[in-house]
């Protein structure tokens, strides 16, 4: 017994730390989130990974081991949440299939588009009306994309998803709040892209970044990486199907009143113009160098993968009300490669648009508009 | 009435006095370990796993000053003590639905839900004034319990987020990644504290004893508003110390 009493207090202090530190940690609640967070498959079913966002999951099959028309999408879901169509079930993948997931305690729900392609390189198409476009469900910004066939391609992104955060949160969003949206003044049809150099507010000018171009781009935002650096968010250029020869389009830009510069100084006789570029370059030689496939607001005019470009140097006030049309012949700054080795997707095109062009260092005018329609890309086809 | 009160403390006082006697005839010197932590009195569910825990210089140190013995088992005892309360943890949590300030953005007092893990490091240095009720079991054995007055004298509340995303507004949003963050907010640490202890000491002869004390303080550990920090947080420490009997 005496034995047994020494030890109390030792055994208090284990006890304590016991309690402390596990015997507190209690069952989950039923879970909140809806999320697909990852895709079952076998490695040989897909040709690339699959890509899972918020609220889209894309499928890249390998035609001789999937049937496009029958295919049994298997995933992880946060725990608990179930799914309509259930996880497994076959589906027909011809066209883009939405699923319904619903978290654990049922009060929050989110659906998915899944899209699958057997395509391995998906080119651009040449030629960009701006007529098809989706609202964010979420933050209600514009997305612009084509379609090849009657199928949805993934072309065009912006900083839209960026710019969420410079947007007070007790403001219902709107598409007219961001830096890219669309509009019904249009060159032809009935919408056409329309870049707006946006203020960030008092805790963007306090960041000394005091605003936001417009931007529009072939690529991917990484939307995933807001809090990081936005220049490196920015991922340039979709694969190209043959050489281009020359860059054509139409536009219209206003600019705003007052330059300022990343300090909120304004420059005085300074005025605002836009860019319009067109960036051809050599993605696997990017790669082997940088381990990267693309290029982002860094290196978009200097890197030593670029192959010609194509960039409208006037791009100052447009003065009448119409669009202007502009077309520019691609300089090639290497040999011109062969249009065979444009086949697997090698040499990848960014046209990269912004209403402030020193928006990339957060110097440009609150208000100046850039208006973009029908864009094309001249080959020798 | 207030006469009655009056009167009645005053008997008490006067019974007291003459049963017992009022004595100081000796100083108890302690130093130990004190260990545990600044947590939730209950651990909200949203913590998932408590990744790791380690002591932050777990040390005590005291006088324990006896100064009246009600009866042959009772006694009152005063004292100071010095004691830090620190340690280091890393904590996993789900879902944990809180006030969000992004910087350099509009989002100030956000609600947003983080998913991620916590590293917090509380080393907080006490001055303490405690005053104990004893009550002696046998010679060897007592108990005693009685609360203190916490004083600090230095504050330290840092950590950061690691892996971790947060989603504003609903659960459903997407995810905003934080890599890695740090925080400071030393100087939310409350000033004082009042602190609450029962334990047991073990004469090992006249002049040894061991002791176990566990402490745990009745404030709000960080001071700040609820839609912040929608937990409390509590001093719950054990102390474990060795006793030198010092006779006058």
């Amino acid at each position: 017994m005496i034995k047994y009493f020494k030890c109390l207090p030792i055994s208090l202090f284990f006890l304590a730390g016991i309690l402390l530190f596990t015997g507190c940690i209690k069952d989950a609640l039923p879970n909140i989130e809806a999320d697909i967070l990852s895709v079952e498959y076998k490695d040989d079913d897909f040709f690339a990974a699959p890509v899972v966002t918020n609220d889209e999951v894309k499928l890249y099959a390998n035609e001789d081991k999937i049937d496009l028309k029958a295919y049994a999408f298997s995933f992880k879901m946060s725990r608990g949440a179930t799914s309509i169509p259930a996880s497994g079930t076959v589906q027909d993948f011809t066209n883009p299939v939405i699923y319904k997931i619903t978290s654990e305690n049922g009060a929050f729900s989110k659906e998915y588009t899944v899209t699958m392609t057997n395509e391995r390189v998906a080119f651009i198409p040449l030629a960009f009306d701006f007529e098809n476009y989706s609202i964010d469900q979420y933050y209600k910004y514009t997305e612009f994309y084509d379609l090849i066939q009657e199928r949805r391609i993934d072309t065009w992104d912006s900083g839209n998803s960026g710019f969420v955060l410079s947007i007070s949160p007790l403001v219902k969003k709107k598409a007219s709040l961001y830096p890219m949206q669309f509009t019904n003044e249009a060159h032809s049809g009935e919408t056409a892209a329309m870049l707006e150099t946006k203020s960030t507010g008092t805790f963007g000018a306090a960041a000394k970044k005091p605003i936001a171009a417009g931007n529009i781009f072939l690529g991917e935002f990484d939307s995933g990486n807001v809090m990081g650096d936005p220049l490196l968010s920015t991922h340039f250029g979709r694969p190209i199907g043959a050489p281009p020869i020359a860059f054509s389009g139409f536009y219209h830009y206003t600019p705003g009143k007052k330059v300022i510069d990343h300090n909120s100084n304004v420059l005085s006789n300074v005025k605002d113009s836009c860019s319009i570029v067109a960036v051809l370059y050599d993605s696997e030689e990017l790669y082997s160098r940088t381990k990267l496939d693309h290029l982002n607001g860094t290196n978009l005019l200097t890197d030593p993968s670029i192959v010609a470009t194509a960039y409208l140097y006037d791009g100052n006030t447009t003065s009448s009300k119409t669009y202007k049309e502009f077309n520019i012949p691609f300089e090639y700054l290497k040999d011109k490669p062969h249009d065979e080795s444009f086949n697997a997707g090698r040499y990848r095109l960014a046209i990269v648009l912004s209403s402030s062009k020193n928006g990339d260092s957060f110097v440009g005018a609150v208000g100046s508009v850039l208006l973009v329609d029908d864009l094309k890309i001249h080959t020798n086809d | 009435m207030i006469k009655y009160i009056l009167l009645t403390v005053v008997a008490v006082l006067v019974t007291v006095a003459t049963h017992a006697q009022v004595q100081i005839d000796r100083l108890v010197i302690h130093a130990g370990l004190h260990m545990g932590g600044v947590t939730p009195a209950s651990i909200p569910r949203e913590i998932r796993s408590v990744e790791s825990y380690q002591p932050l210089t777990p040390i005590a140190i005291g006088v324990e000053l006896p100064f009246y013995q009600i009866n042959n088992k009772l006694s009152l005892s005063t004292g100071l003590n010095l004691v830090n309360k620190g340690m280091k943890t890393k904590a996993f949590a789900e879902n944990f639905k809180a006030m969000i300030d992004f910087e350099d953005t509009p989002y100030q007092n956000f609600i947003g839900y983080f998913t991620g893990s916590v590293r917090s490091n509380f080393n907080n240095l006490y001055l303490e004034l405690p005053v104990n009720l004893h009550y002696e079991i046998n010679h060897k054995w007592s108990i005693q319990g009685g609360f203190a007055i916490d004083r600090i004298l230095s504050r330290s509340f840092e950590g950061g987020v690691q892996n971790a995303y947060i989603r504003l507004g609903l659960p459903t949003t997407p995810k905003i990644e934080i890599d890695r963050a740090t925080f400071d907010v030393s100087k939310q640490i409350s000033k004082t504290d009042l602190t609450v202890h029962a334990g047991a000491v073990y004469a090992l002869n006249d002049t040894w004893q061991i002791r176990g004390i566990f402490n745990y303080g009745l404030r709000n550990v960080v001071d700040a508003p609820t839609e912040h920090l929608p937990i409390k947080l509590h001093n719950t420490f054990l102390t474990l110390a060795a006793g030198y009997v010092l006779p006058f």
